[in-house]
């Protein structure tokens, strides 16, 4: 399928490029955006593609009897929140409305500089409400689902395997691959022995202890993630309540040794954005020094010897998570001489633990971009953001925050972002970010025109197979 | 020939039996290895050298080490540890709680044996692996002790003891019941002797064959769930690791990392077969007619 | 009625032969196929219950079935319940607001007695409910499309343990003291003591990447990979995607089939009655066939019960590891993700399994020898 807007995957900075949508343009208060649509597409059961179908998509999403999880990301719309949350029971008062077939519009909360990146997440691709009229749940089956995209499903072993046909009434680049062939397997071991085998093309999940092997071949690719790796602390109960306590752990913990023990390529991050992103800088957040650490120490009060402090350092149970935790582990214990306790949990275990009464007072999470923007990472910290499970609240990063959305100037933004970095992670410290991720995947000699990027997206449409 | 000497004649019999002596040795040495572990490896089993990753064995490290650097002789030592404990924990617990179960149910007998059996029959209904899984995901997040390896532990416990109980409930049972109608046990109520006392000094010593003769089977069996639960992720927390957790571990990277599927498989499988054969011949020597014990659970 | 016994029993046979002929050429058996065996198992059965007077124990079972479900599918509701963290909790929080909102799509937001009734209820209607993580999927045409990649999955392992297991029991059991019982006997025990996830890895390696054909002869491994001869790694999309995963979880089964043949034919030959058969007169085959074999599959028939229980727990492994599509994956990713429709279906279909498999194996009992006293 595809958004009014896509990513270009050639450009170093996934700027956005027309799709479905020929152009775009935003009025001078920066809270109306409208988009003109291509007058030529169709769906691969010949319907022509309306604004309509666009404005239906938004409704459906944002009706709270659809209990779409992903929607936070509209809720820069006028009223979508309260639309969603049941305050609001007419649609008409969302700001989407359609001015004609080929034309829609969108009023904004608040200005949002790089809100066409938001039109690029596949939450705002049009839909067929008279095809899910008709067949209610079994609209997503091969045989009645529709697409405008360049290849359309026409058999889906489920939790198996999917089969993808070019759709011959595409708008763009006529796809050269005929049938793409999808398989759900979970175990990477598993994925490798077949990619091995000479039967798959693509693999995304590498076990860990053959990377090392695989990328000396020809077929790995890696690219930088947007994808952030860090520790939070409890900080609204013993020990981390403490901010001397936080910022010291955040100076004793030496990125690169996390770095070198993971073995994959992740790069040390010091900074809340990652790297690629406006406003990431190698020279914001505490750096590595145990000097400094062990004198923030002292400061905190407390005392390794007399009164020994009780941490717990919780996280999913998965290798990676263990090794960074087991070296975070005995740097802490080098560095501070602080005695760290380890607590792997199930996933859906771990999950409940974040909330209220949890074992743990550090933690690990992660966070992948939604769109590549600095904002979709700056917003998580905010103060009743539902992803801050620290319970950290400062009004005065919240309203930076709010300001780094709406400034479309490329330099004050960072200037913005970087007085609110500077607020989280050297100020009050309630978080630690450790790397930004990789994304590693294996291609087959046989495979012309992928691209990595950061986003891990593949245009397969735009991808041949050599002779 | 009164109980006690019987099983001093059955023991005699294994003795005569070369092979069942071997295993049992070879059992004793793992238990052995489990006991003194930690004092008997040449590194601490959660050591990560990080320079030394994935290495062949070597003079230094004899197995070679895993992804983390960590010697794999050591925690196969260790592992050692961990399988005994819950082969045999696991055994002892399924022993107390399914034998005092199956015991009064077929000491008592009447409607108190139907109904207590029905709950058995019910446990029968469900695949084992269905119940430990759920069972081990709710008591873990419970957090019952704080000594690392018993907590570590206590899920899987539980997880395969309530799995357990089962059929040496049903065993114990269908023993109480051959025994009780005996002309000794009559005699002995006749006397007035308290119905515990009895059960305790006459009719256990009896039934000691076949519920030895389980137990030796119980315990590879546990063994095996236990690396099952592993595979699946719900295994051993992190550094903690049985051989099944090294096992399965390695059986991803058994193409480009042998030593480490090898080591800890060969372990497990001299292990399991010692305790099969092991069970073959007690069963065989205490009593040819016991040969209508099921041999796994 | 024995002839209309027979009939339909020999006809079931003979159905389900080109049944399996037939999946095992194309993966597909024509619905005709299927509902002609359906219709003369089902008649067989009951005729022959019939037939043998076991109708009233059938019916007893029946009911007593009933209510261990009944037991099984509160105790899970209960468990399931005690389970920490939600289906819906992941990395990415939700707002409170969508969290109702998805709480009152899936009714989560009843009270639990309210839960409890519709849950129970929606049982006896057939109305499984939705799945929470397959969005739109119903829980019933999950099984629909899994079930039967898991019973053939199954079903194969259980026909290769016996097809593998009884001849070798009984050929170390003909040769019983020499070293072709003790090579047999040693086979069995690598079997049993050979876990599936170690197993399948080698299997995969020997048969699926050709070691070490690729060291010792690169020439002819390389004509195999030409071939394309090798057995899939993975997968279940063709029938040469069985041989591997129905190796993988047969194994075990077959080994304790063998010991236990094995057993139970050296003590039946060794045995009173057919000492005395011998001293009749009775040929060496009329003993072999009619009174060694008949007594010794005693014993094997009482395995079964567990033995279809252990293939039940083994293909939780097997499915995994080979990226197989059926219900024990379905089950393993359900408890990962809470799932709970999805979890509780699939361990009231594993006790329905268990129960029947169960219950045939006592029919069987009974068929074979009236004397036993089944419990």
């Amino acid at each position: 399928m595809d958004g009014l807007v896509a990513f270009d995957l050639t450009s170093k900075d996934l700027s956005p490029k027309p799709a479905l949508a020929q152009s775009w343009e935003v009025s001078e208060d920066g809270l109306t955006w409208t988009f003109y649509l291509r007058k030529d597409v169709v769906w691969s059961d010949d319907a022509p593609f309306t604004s309509q179908h666009v404005l239906d998509a938004f409704h459906r999403i944002l009706n709270p009897e659809t209990a779409a999880l992903a929607v936070d990301n509209l809720f820069v719309i006028q009223n979508a929140v309260e639309f969603n949350s049941g305050k609001i029971k007419n649609f008409k008062h969302v700001g989407v409305s359609k001015l004609d077939d080929y034309k829609i519009q969108f009023r904004l909360k608040a200005p949002v500089a790089f809100f066409p990146l938001i039109m690029a997440h596949h939450t705002t691709f049009p839909i067929r409400l008279d095809i899910i009229k008709k067949y209610g749940d079994r609209w997503i089956e091969p045989e009645n689902i529709v697409t405008l995209g360049p290849y359309r499903l026409i058999h889906w072993h489920h939790d198996s395997r999917l089969i993808f046909k070019r759709n011959k009434t595409y708008w763009g680049v006529k796809p050269k691959v005929p049938y793409l062939i999808f398989y759900i397997v979970d175990r990477s071991s598993t994925q490798l022995r077949m990619f091995e085998r000479g039967k798959i093309d693509f693999i995304k999940d590498l076990p860990s202890s053959e990377i090392a092997r695989l990328s000396q071949t020809k077929e790995y690719n890696r690219s930088a993630a947007l994808r952030l790796y860090y520790y939070a602390f409890k900080t609204n109960k013993k020990p981390f309540d403490n901010v001397y306590l936080r910022q010291a752990l955040a100076y004793a913990i030496d990125r690169h040794e996390v770095v070198k023990v993971l073995g994959s390529g992740q790069e040390s991050l010091y900074s809340w954005i990652p790297h690629g992103l406006t406003g990431h800088s190698d020279t914001i957040g505490p750096r590595f020094d145990v000097v400094k650490a062990r004198e923030l120490f002292k400061s905190s009060g407390y005392d390794s010897q007399k009164d020994p402090i009780k941490i717990t350092l919780g996280f999913n149970s998965d290798e990676k998570h263990k090794r960074v935790a087991e070296n975070i582990q005995s740097q802490l214990k080098r560095n501070l001489g602080l005695k760290v306790e380890l607590l792997s949990e199930e996933w859906k275990t771990f999950l409940s633990g974040l909330r209220g009464t949890s074992a743990y007072s550090i933690f690990r999470l992660g966070w992948v971009a939604d769109y590549p923007d600095p904002h979709t990472f700056m917003a998580i910290m905010k103060s009743h953001a539902p992803n801050n499970r620290t319970g950290w609240r400062n009004s005065r990063y919240d309203k930076l925050v709010d300001r780094g959305v709406a400034e479309t100037d490329f330099k004050k933004r960072i200037q913005i972002y970087n007085q609110a970095q500077k607020i989280l992670l050297q100020d009050e410290a309630p978080v630690i970010p450790l790397f930004t991720e990789v994304n590693q995947v294996l291609v087959s000699q046989r495979i012309q025109g992928f691209h990595p990027n950061r986003l891990d997206l593949y245009h397969f449409h735009l991808m041949e197979i050599r002779k | 020939m009164t109980e006690q000497n019987w099983i001093f004649e059955g023991l005699q019999q294994l003795k005569q039996r070369k092979i069942n002596m071997i295993c049992l040795y070879f059992i004793l040495f793992i238990c052995f290895i489990a006991l003194t572990a930690q004092w008997i490896s040449p590194f601490s089993f959660e050591k990560q050298h990080i320079d030394d990753i994935l290495l062949s064995p070597n003079s230094t490290y004899w197995f070679g080490t895993d992804k983390l650097g960590r010697d794999l002789f050591s925690r196969v030592l260790f592992g050692a540890r961990m399988s005994m404990a819950v082969g045999v924990i696991t055994a002892i617990l399924s022993l107390l709680i399914g034998g005092l179960y199956g015991a009064l149910s077929g000491w008592f007998g009447g409607w108190v044996d139907s109904f207590m059996m029905r709950f058995v029959d019910i446990a029968y209904s469900i695949p084992s692996l269905v119940i430990m899984i759920l069972v081990k995901l709710i008591f873990d997040s419970l957090d019952l002790f704080t000594h690392p390896e018993l907590r570590a532990l206590t899920g899987t416990l539980i997880a395969l003891s309530i799995v357990g109980w089962v059929s040496l409930a049903r065993l114990v049972r269908g023993q109480v019941l051959q025994v009780k109608n005996l002309a000794y046990i009559e005699a002995g109520r006749a006397l007035g002797f308290h119905d515990l006392y009895i059960l305790w000094r006459h009719v256990f010593p009896n039934i000691l064959g076949p519920i030895i003769v389980m137990l030796t089977f119980k315990i590879p069996a546990n063994i095996l769930f236990e690396s099952f639960l592993s595979f699946i992720g719900l295994g051993l927390q992190p550094p903690y690791s049985s051989w099944g957790v090294l096992a399965s571990d390695g059986a991803d990277t058994l193409e480009s990392y042998p030593h480490l599927i090898l080591f800890p498989g060969v372990a497990l499988f001299l292990t399991m077969m010692a305790f099969q054969l092991l069970g073959d011949g007690l069963r065989d020597a205490f009593d040819p007619k016991m040969k209508n014990i099921k041999m796994i659970q | 009625m024995r002839v209309a016994v027979k009939i339909l029993s020999y006809s079931s046979v003979v159905l389900g032969l080109a049944m399996i002929l037939w999946d095992l050429s194309t993966m597909y058996v024509p619905r005709i196929l299927n509902l002609s065996f359906g219709f003369c198992l089902l008649g067989s059965l009951i005729t022959g219950i019939y037939q043998q007077g076991l109708a009233l124990f059938v019916f007893k079972r029946f009911a007593s079935s009933v209510v261990t479900l009944f037991v099984i599918a509160t105790a899970t509701f209960l468990m399931l319940r005690l389970l920490p963290g939600g289906p819906f909790d992941d990395e990415k929080a939700l707002a409170p607001h969508i969290k109702k909102n998805i709480e009152a799509k899936y009714g989560l937001h009843l009270p639990l007695h309210q839960q409890y009734y519709n849950h129970m209820s929606g049982l006896l209607t057939g109305n499984l409910g939705y799945s929470y993580k397959y969005e739109g999927r119903e829980v019933s045409d999950i099984i629909k499309d899994a079930f039967p990649v898991s019973f053939k999955l199954g079903f194969y392992a259980l026909m290769l343990s016996f097809l593998i297991g009884v001849p070798l029991g009984l050929l170390a059991a003909a040769r019983h003291g020499t070293s072709v019982d003790s090579v047999a006997m040693i086979i069995a025990i690598s079997g049993i003591s050979l876990p599936s996830f170690l197993m399948a890895p080698i299997l995969i390696y020997i048969f699926s990447f050709g070691w070490p054909l690729d060291i010792l002869a690169p020439s002819v491994h390389q004509r195999l990979l030409d071939w394309n001869v090798l057995l899939p790694a993975a997968l279940w999309h063709s029938p040469a995607h069985y041989i591997l995963p129905v190796l993988t979880l047969g194994v075990r089964p077959s080994a304790f089939i063998a010991r236990l043949t094995r057993s139970s034919v050296l003590d039946v030959i060794q045995s009173d009655f057919v000492r005395t058969a011998r001293a009749k007169g009775l040929s060496e085959k009329v003993v072999l066939y009619q009174h060694v074999l008949r007594n010794s599959l005693i014993p094997v028939l009482t395995y079964s019960g567990p033995l279809v229980a252990g293939i039940l727990s083994g293909s939780f492994v097997v499915e995994i590891i080979f990226a197989i599509p059926g219900i024990a994956k379905y089950f393993v990713q359900g408890v990962f993700n809470r799932d709970y429709p999805l979890i509780m279906a699939l361990t009231l279909l594993f006790s329905v399994m268990l129960i029947l498999a169960n219950l045939i194996v006592d029919i069987l009992y009974k068929v074979i020898d009236p004397r036993i006293e089944v419990s």
